[in-house]
């Protein structure tokens, strides 16, 4: 057998269509023979990039074209922004599980608001003098704030 | 909801149920347009070509006698209508099956720097035909026999084409990939 049909039989081996006496011989050549061997290393890279490759977004200008010739009422569709996919994520979780993290949240925003249970706030000592420190006008100002 | 099965769809539509259409066309418009588009290598054309292919299917619906190849006969209306417009722009040249590139093709890869832009600019180069059976092949993973009947070609044409589309490809990706 000549390169050429040793590629034919690597070609069929991509394809899940050589049997296993037939493999047995063709990897023994590629074994041996580098344009073989990149024959078949092109192949896998091939497959690799059409298995990587994702289908295209039919523009919308389509789908109402589509639905005009065909008679039909547009199609609405929601897409998604690919600059923000988390945004327009969709998480599916049961009601049970929901409610409990609503109830969690409202709890734990009750247990950690000042709000409530924050004592009113008094200037420490060290607050005081450094406010007696600042020139009169800016004095005024800082009370203001506070 | 289960969604409806083809067959399902395909007897709904030819009861001419609108809703019927618009789900089938919703099930298959990006492997359609992206089969077009990567026929073509012409996203006008793609865009013609799909929109044509599912006029078609609406309008011959009652033609299709196994519902079971809905599948195939819509590809093959794709396929058919992408020949189509490429003939009627006269951007491709009749095929041989000593040529399998392209007349208009570029050394563009030589200017590609990523394996993907490389690979893609190689497989944009190749004529349609053997664009065709390679995304049928790869993308669409569809068998010998339904390239065959989608093509209206023989499997052992088929096998052929594969194989020199590879062939070709190796050569061309060999500078690129030493190893």
């Amino acid at each position: 057998m000549n390169h050429e049909q040793f590629q034919e039989l690597v070609n069929l081996y991509i394809d899940g269509e050589l049997d296993d006496k037939q493999s047995a011989d063709m990897f023994l050549h590629l074994s041996i023979c580098d344009d073989c061997r990149n024959y078949m290393s092109s192949s896998l890279r091939i497959r690799s990039y059409y298995q990587q490759e994702e289908l295209e977004e039919v523009p919308v200008s389509l789908d109402t074209r589509v639905c005009e010739s065909a008679g039909i009422r547009p199609i609405t569709t929601t897409r998604r922004n690919p600059l923000s996919p988390l945004w327009y994520t969709r998480i599916l979780i049961p009601l049970p599980a929901a409610a409990s993290i609503a109830f969690l949240i409202l709890v734990g925003s009750l247990l950690f608001s000042p709000l409530l249970f924050e004592e009113p706030k008094q200037h420490s000592e060290n607050q005081i003098e450094m406010l007696s420190k600042m020139p009169p006008e800016f004095q005024q100002k800082m009370q203001f704030f506070q | 909801m289960n969604a409806q099965s083809d067959e399902q769809l395909v007897d709904d539509l030819r009861l001419g149920l609108g809703s019927a259409f618009a789900s089938l066309y919703e099930r298959y418009k990006q492997g359609i347009y992206s089969f077009c588009l990567k026929l073509s290598a012409d996203r006008f054309l793609a865009e013609d070509a799909t929109h044509d292919t599912f006029i078609k299917m609406q309008q011959n619906i009652h033609t299709l006698n196994d519902v079971s190849v809905f599948r195939s006969w819509l590809y093959t209306i794709a396929r058919n209508q992408v020949y189509k417009l490429l003939h009627k722009n006269k951007s491709n040249g009749r095929l041989t099956d000593d040529l399998v590139w392209s007349d208009d093709n570029p050394d563009i890869a030589l200017e590609a720097s990523e394996e993907r832009e490389i690979i893609a600019q190689c497989i944009s180069a190749l004529k349609p035909e053997y664009r065709e059976v390679l995304t049928l092949r790869e993308y669409e993973q569809l068998s010998y026999t339904e390239i065959a009947n989608i093509t209206g070609n023989s499997e052992s044409s088929v096998k052929s084409r594969l194989f020199k589309a590879r062939q070709a490809l190796a050569v061309k990706l060999k500078p690129f990939f030493k190893r």
